[in-house]
């Protein structure tokens, strides 16, 4: 019994401390109850900054896009669902496939779906159990693997990873979730800006031309673009034009780049890879003088009349120049 | 808590009381290595009863001189001795595959050599050469050896080759091929291709491909115990009430094709998983008694889509009904599983989803709310009962979204169809569903002889957009306010 008293001396200072703390600790430091999250609508409380980031973004309306849900035959294509309504990739785990949730659906690729962890507290760039969503420090957030359950159903990481980007120390993040005005303080931008910005598409692409010896050749170079140009097979395609200088009639198709779609068989992968050069010919008839060469990139390859398909409408022109004979 | 002497009495209050015992929660079902072992199993069970490769002492060359001379026998056309030859051709076996694989697949042979080629393979009643011509089907780029091999297929239809060559249904664009492909399905007693056929006699734009797809359609009638095609069709998708199809082919190789594809849920890529749920709503009861064992694989990927594939198959899974109950207590599986269990139909799992309607675990409530609504005329008075109820409690837009959609599936809410319309311009629920709660409300008015009705759904029917019509967000609105309105106009025209 000889050690009693140390004991009780300890659990009175203990208590003590505690009273202190209880009593003195200023109003504006209380521990935020921990809440249960079952909604991003309830990061936007603390995260109003990154929350409207996200609520513009592709991820925010991967279940409502109008684009998504043509494609998709309004996801009675039931692969889709996995991806454009995640359940969180912590649970699933990091470079696994996701899994597909049951509710919640409209809310699309939702904060839950990149912070939540198994235990319901949040993944973050701090770890501060004192906060309402309990954030850990997950240094996992910022892996390509962690983008990769969704994004290498259709190979972009691993056309990343074949590209010389991994070694020049570029990922995902880099030019996808870039930190806000380049400050890492500000933390990252949740807009997860993409093929849906001219500038990115832009610089992602060159376009050359000129005359050799059997006629024009077009060059489409991927300077850019962490992997192929454009990525994500069916969904998209970049498309090449022609038609006279100062012409104002109708462009005339000449080359398409895609990755076919599982059911098109009969079509041939023409993704221009990271860092490739694609040369193009291009016969333009009877045509002799200078031509006017465009690059359109589409979020879907399907133009209304394809036997008429109007680009200037119907596409996004990433470059177009002109080639003098 | 600011004082300690709010600690000294929480301290108190749990030296003193008795701590309260939660519920004890549902028994975990026990999961396992299901889909390996059963593949494990029917792998050995193959290998014992494979025939021995090992032909005697055939000289290859002889052989090889051997099939030639049939080769060039079905080669020249003259039929009168094309039964010699394809009875001999039994008879040398499995040592003529080479040859027969070389020629047929070589496109330096003539049509002629490649036609009997594949004609002699559809002759020997072995699994490898199925596979010859099954390879063919699925890689060959002439569309003349594709239909010839299906149609050779066809000659001794062995029940494995169902899901490859549902799979071409699938892929396969040229009409001629397809049509054999559906011929050969149906003498596997596989009747998926009916569609397939109807779509093809409907709207082929060459004559030729209708008049195919037409001969086909009769063909199979014929050896069946249907006078009308569409007939045979609806038996094949409503899971034969009368048994007046035969029953499909079976045999272990079968199974283990399905275990195999079974397997592919747990993959990476989506694409093999999509194919896998299309191959077993295609195969119906066949499948889905597999896949209800697979509810139990250790491998969530597995359990999951599993669970999907039941729901897609619908009412032809009921099979599965019992292990998709208890894949309710699953917490992984349980919201598909409860979706499943209502598009399967299955009485005994009512209750179950009742029961799940009341819980704390928002998906598994939703999933149950949705599930109540697909059991249509199968639905009791306790489920109507139990989702009337809830709409009474205070819920998420979501959950309160699915109850009215499922009342008014089930013919039990017509004091909620004008409300559905609502949901049409809301940003916060998934519209598509309640568009087809009202379909399938209004369907069944029309159904039920109301003219206006018929009208109604004729109208409706025409909002629909043609197949990868893309809108933009405000051409979209626009589009939602109109079937918005149209369903406020439709509900109060049909009291």
């Amino acid at each position: 019994m000889k050690g009693a008293p140390a004991i009780f001396g300890v659990l009175l200072l203990g208590l003590a401390g505690w009273f202190l703390v209880s009593v003195f600790r200023p109003q504006g430091q209380d521990p935020a109850t921990n809440r249960t999250f079952v909604s991003s609508q309830q990061c936007a409380e603390c995260h109003p900054e990154a929350f409207e980031e996200w609520n513009g973004s592709q991820h925010s309306i991967s279940w409502t896009n109008p684009r998504v849900r043509a494609l998709s035959n309004d996801f009675a294509n039931q692969d889709c669902i996995d991806c454009h309504a995640p359940r969180p990739v912590f649970v699933t785990g990091i470079g696994e496939r996701v899994l597909p949730r049951v509710s919640r659906r409209t809310e699309g690729v939702d904060c839950l779906s990149c912070h939540q962890m198994p235990d319901g507290s949040m993944a973050g760039t701090i770890h501060d159990p004192r906060a309402a969503c309990r954030p850990t420090q997950a240094l996992d957030l910022t892996r390509p693997e962690f983008c990769a359950g969704c994004h290498n159903q259709h190979k972009t990481v691993d056309q990343w990873r074949a590209s010389e980007w991994p070694a020049r120390g570029q990922d995902c993040l880099a030019c996808h979730m870039p930190y806000r005005n380049g400050d890492p303080n500000q933390g990252r931008d949740h807009s997860f800006v993409g093929g849906t910005s001219l500038a990115f598409l832009q610089r992602a692409v060159e376009l050359r031309g000129g005359r050799e010896q059997d006629g024009w050749v077009v060059e489409v170079e991927n300077v850019g673009a962490g992997h192929a140009y454009p990525t994500d097979e069916r969904s998209r395609a970049s498309d090449l034009f022609w038609r006279a200088k100062g012409s104002e009639g109708p462009w005339q198709f000449f080359y398409r780049i895609r990755d076919p779609y599982r059911t098109e068989t009969d079509i041939p992968r023409t993704l221009v890879d990271a860092h490739e050069t694609r040369r193009i010919p291009l016969d333009t008839g009877e045509e002799e003088g200078p031509i006017e060469v465009a690059l359109f990139y589409m979020r879907s390859p399907f133009y209304e009349d394809p036997e008429a398909p109007d680009p200037d409408r119907e596409a996004t022109l990433v470059r177009s120049i002109v080639l003098e004979p | 808590m600011r004082s300690p002497f709010a600690l000294g009495g929480i301290l108190v209050l749990c030296a003193c009381s008795p701590t309260p015992e939660p519920p004890a929660p549902p028994p975990a079902p026990e999961h396992g290595p299901v889909v390996a072992t059963a593949i494990e199993r029917l792998e050995r069970e193959l290998e014992a009863s494979a025939p021995n490769k090992d032909e005697g002492n055939l000289d290859a060359e002889e052989v090889a001189e051997q099939v030639r001379g049939l080769i060039e026998i079905l080669a020249s056309g003259d039929r009168s001795i094309a039964e010699v030859a394809l009875e001999e051709i039994a008879l040398v076996g499995l040592p003529a595959l080479p040859i027969l694989r070389s020629c047929a697949e070589s496109d330096q042979e003539s049509d002629g050599r490649r036609a009997a080629a594949l004609e002699l393979l559809g002759a020997l009643p072995h699994p490898d050469a199925a596979d010859v011509l099954l390879h063919t089907i699925e890689t060959d780029p002439l569309p003349w050896v594709r239909t010839h091999a299906a149609w050779r297929l066809g000659h001794r239809p062995q029940p494995w080759i169902v899901p490859r060559l549902l799979l071409r249904l699938k892929y396969e664009k040229n009409y001629e091929t397809v049509v054999w492909i559906a011929d050969t399905l149906a003498r596997c007693h596989n009747y998926s291709g009916l569609g397939v056929l109807f779509t093809i006699l409907n709207s082929a734009s060459d004559p030729a491909d209708q008049e195919q797809a037409r001969a086909r359609l009769q063909a199979i009638l014929a050896e069946l115990d249907f006078e009308d095609a569409g007939e045979a069709w609806q038996a094949w998708l409503t899971n034969d009430p009368e048994e007046r199809l035969p029953e499909p082919l079976d045999s272990p190789r079968l199974r283990l094709e399905i275990w195999r594809w079974v397997q592919r849920l747990g993959e990476f890529q989506l694409r093999g998983v999509d194919d896998g749920r299309y191959l077993f709503e295609s195969m119906g009861p066949h499948a889905a008694r597999i896949l209800g064992q697979a509810l139990s694989d250790e491998d969530v990927y597995v359990r999951v889509h599993a669970a999907q594939s039941l729901q897609r198959i619908g009412p032809r899974a009921a099979v599965a009904g019992p292990d998709l109950v208890a894949a309710l207590a699953d917490p992984d599986l349980a919201a598909n599983a409860a979706l499943a269990i209502g598009s399967i139909q299955y009485e005994a799992g009512e209750a179950a989803l009742l029961h799940g309607l009341t819980g704390g675990d928002p998906d598994l409530r939703l999933a149950c709310a949705r599930g109540l609504g697909y059991f249509g005329d199968k639905a009791s008075a306790q489920a109507t009962g139990g989702l009337r109820a809830l709409l009474e409690e205070e819920l998420s837009d979501e959950l309160r979204q699915a109850v009215e959609e499922s009342l008014v599936r089930l013919g039990q809410g017509d004091d909620l169809v004008e409300g559905l319309s609502r949901w049409l311009t809301s940003n916060q629920v998934e519209s598509a569903s309640s568009r087809r709660a009202f379909e399938v409300w209004l369907r069944g008015r029309a159904d039920g002889g109301s003219e206006d009705a018929a009208q109604l759904l004729e109208e409706w029917l025409a909002l629909e957009l043609p197949p990868n019509t893309i809108l933009t967000p405000e051409e979209r609105a626009v589009l939602e306010e109109k079937r918005s309105e149209f369903i406020l106009r439709a509900a109060r025209a049909l009291p």
